[in-house]
């Protein structure tokens, strides 16, 4: 039964290549105007990454970023100018203040399991080459973390068998 | 929620595209001044990088020179006869004269280098027009002062430099003469107190020396009213930069030596230095004419002053955000946030009676950036064209 549930929300938070999904706040003002992000807010060469264009980076509300993660997303990026040089003098400052303190409340909740599912990048127009090293390693770290439990009830205890069955194994062994 | 008719944010409505003509010229330019920062902040991190803080910078520069030159005020003897033999006392026996001297004379140059800087930057990154149309056109005054405090600088030293420019000066105000019958004369006149140079000439040019310097402080003012938190003062590692590159030019270079007024030119003497920032249009004036410069001069800023609404943005006003007042309760967050101080907390104007006030957007100030929008947590304030359940619902579709 168990392995009925697991296998049914893999399939959720997994995208069409097999890459676990990752969703992006894309200010218009950092790559916005790129050609590397298609016109249905994919990333080009990264299926599994799906961006949304925004007017600033301080437009983002981190309740949509919950949303994100409720509904099966592994990874939440948000792209800004680099920091000093918002276009609208400081959305990107604010962005990260409120990213840092909704990120310790995630974890604290247990909506996600590693504060590194959600990042931050401060790009600028031409940072084509370092917007798809940023996104290759965020996407290599989010692979490399157990798929994130739905927030659905029933979901809860089965999505989180793998590493909380080696935890208690592994303390028990210590006590022994 | 009310939620207008426009149901999706399209991106060649965003007032960013920018795809043919001049605009497509002004995005190529774009990419290229980001890539110069790109090039600093791989040597510097990037909240320190100097071209985020040129504004900054020529501010530090100018708070800079106000206590540097009262302090050359202590020495200064507004006369043809004294202003020379006291300036070249206080460079050579009064203590630091000479640093403090430079340090005013570098400062300014820096000044307005930093300023054209700033101003070029923000154009070529489309900071210019539409909800910035009022810090664009006070820069531009403030450029035009700067210039005018600089120049009468270089006069009140009373060097051969000085006769030269005053005479070129002059020579502009006279060729006014043609387009209005004895304009020119009169203006000359009374720059000169006279028709010649005399004991009161220092004393005007003194006073436009320093009554513009007074004005800048109010288009300062005028070229910060509409931000939140202007960024006056750059961080610390780049006003230390900037006072101290001011510092070790006036140490390594001091201000060259010149002979008086009084001394004619001769031909095996030293060439005259002259500062390209300010005197460009006295260097211009043999080849321009006198006339020309001036038609040059009031060309440059009457197209400086125009030019927010040459190229005009098209957008504006379609994404300024709106509030809901049912949902708003009045606590100030999308106020504080916003960083041009477009929202405002009208006391009273809440529906419900328990909320002390109302956030009101001011359309003129609203930069349609949405900050205020991840500011409210009660879903009250939103932005036409891209509403936070449009967003959310692109977020769950996306994921599906």
């Amino acid at each position: 039964m168990t392995q009925a549930t697991e296998i049914s929300t893999e399939n959720k938070h997994i995208a069409k290549n097999g890459k676990p999904k990752i969703i992006g706040f894309v200010c218009e003002w950092s790559l916005g105007r790129n050609d590397i992000i298609h016109e249905d807010g994919t990333v080009k060469g990264y299926e599994h990454i799906k961006t949304i264009k925004i007017p600033c980076s301080g437009f983002v509300k981190t309740e949509w970023v919950t949303v994100a993660f409720e509904n099966n997303a592994q990874g939440v990026f948000v792209l800004g100018c680099p920091l000093g040089d918002c276009h609208f003098n400081e959305g990107n400052f604010i962005i990260n203040e409120r990213l840092s303190q909704h990120v310790t409340r995630l974890t604290n909740r247990k909506t996600i399991d590693d504060a590194g599912r959600v990042a931050e990048l401060y790009l600028g127009v031409t940072a084509n080459s370092e917007f798809t090293q940023s996104l290759e390693d965020f996407s290599r770290y989010i692979e490399s973390l157990p798929p994130l439990a739905a927030p659905v009830k029933k979901a809860k205890g089965a999505a989180k068998p793998a590493p909380k069955a080696a935890a208690p194994a592994s303390a028990a062994g210590g006590d022994a | 929620m009310a939620s207008p008719s426009l149901d999706r944010y399209d991106p060649d409505q965003a007032p960013t595209s920018r795809d043919k003509g001049f605009d497509k010229l002004l995005d190529g330019i774009h990419r290229g001044v980001v890539a110069i920062d790109r090039g600093i902040n791989r040597v510097i991190p990037e909240e320190f990088n100097p071209f985020y803080y040129l504004g900054g910078m020529t501010n530090v520069l100018w708070i800079l020179l106000v206590p540097t030159g009262i302090f050359l005020w202590f020495y200064y003897k507004p006369t043809t006869a004294d202003a020379f033999s006291s300036v070249n006392y206080l460079t050579a026996v009064v203590p630091f004269g000479g640093i403090i001297r430079g340090l005013h004379r570098y400062a300014g140059d820096g000044m307005i280098l930093l300023a054209i800087l700033h101003m070029l930057r923000n154009f070529f990154t489309d900071r210019y027009r539409g909800f910035r149309d009022v810090p664009w056109v006070s820069g531009v005054v403030l450029l035009l002062l700067t210039g005018i405090v600089g120049m009468t600088g270089y006069l009140l030293v009373w060097d051969q430099r000085a006769l030269i420019v005053t005479t070129a000066i002059i020579q502009a105000l006279q060729s006014l003469d043609g387009i209005v019958g004895g304009l020119g004369s009169f203006l000359a006149k009374a720059l000169l107190a006279g028709n010649e140079p005399n004991n009161l000439t220092l004393a005007r040019m003194f006073f436009l020396h320093v009554g513009p310097a007074v004005l800048i402080f109010f288009f300062l003012w005028v070229h910060y009213l509409r931000l939140h938190r202007p960024k006056i003062w750059p961080p610390m590692f780049v006003t230390l930069l900037t006072i101290g590159a001011v510092v070790l030019a006036a140490g390594i270079l001091p201000v060259e030596k010149t002979l008086a007024a009084g001394v004619s030119l001769s031909p095996d003497q030293v060439p005259i230095v002259y500062d390209v920032f300010y005197l460009l249009p006295v260097l211009a004036l043999p080849s321009l004419g006198g006339a020309g410069v001036l038609a040059l001069l009031v060309l440059i800023f009457g197209i400086l002053f125009i030019v927010p609404w040459l190229p005009r943005k098209k957008h504006r006003y379609v994404n300024v955000a709106f509030v809901t007042p049912e949902n708003c309760t009045g606590c100030q967050l999308c106020a504080i946030d916003c960083p041009f101080d477009a929202i405002v907390m009208v006391e009273g104007a809440n529906p419900n009676p328990r909320n002390k006030e109302l956030a009101v957007v001011n359309d003129d100030k609203c930069a349609e950036c949405g900050i205020c929008v991840g500011a409210c947590p009660f879903h009250a304030i939103n932005l036409p064209l891209a509403n936070e359940d449009m967003i959310k619902d692109k977020v769950v579709a996306l994921l599906s």
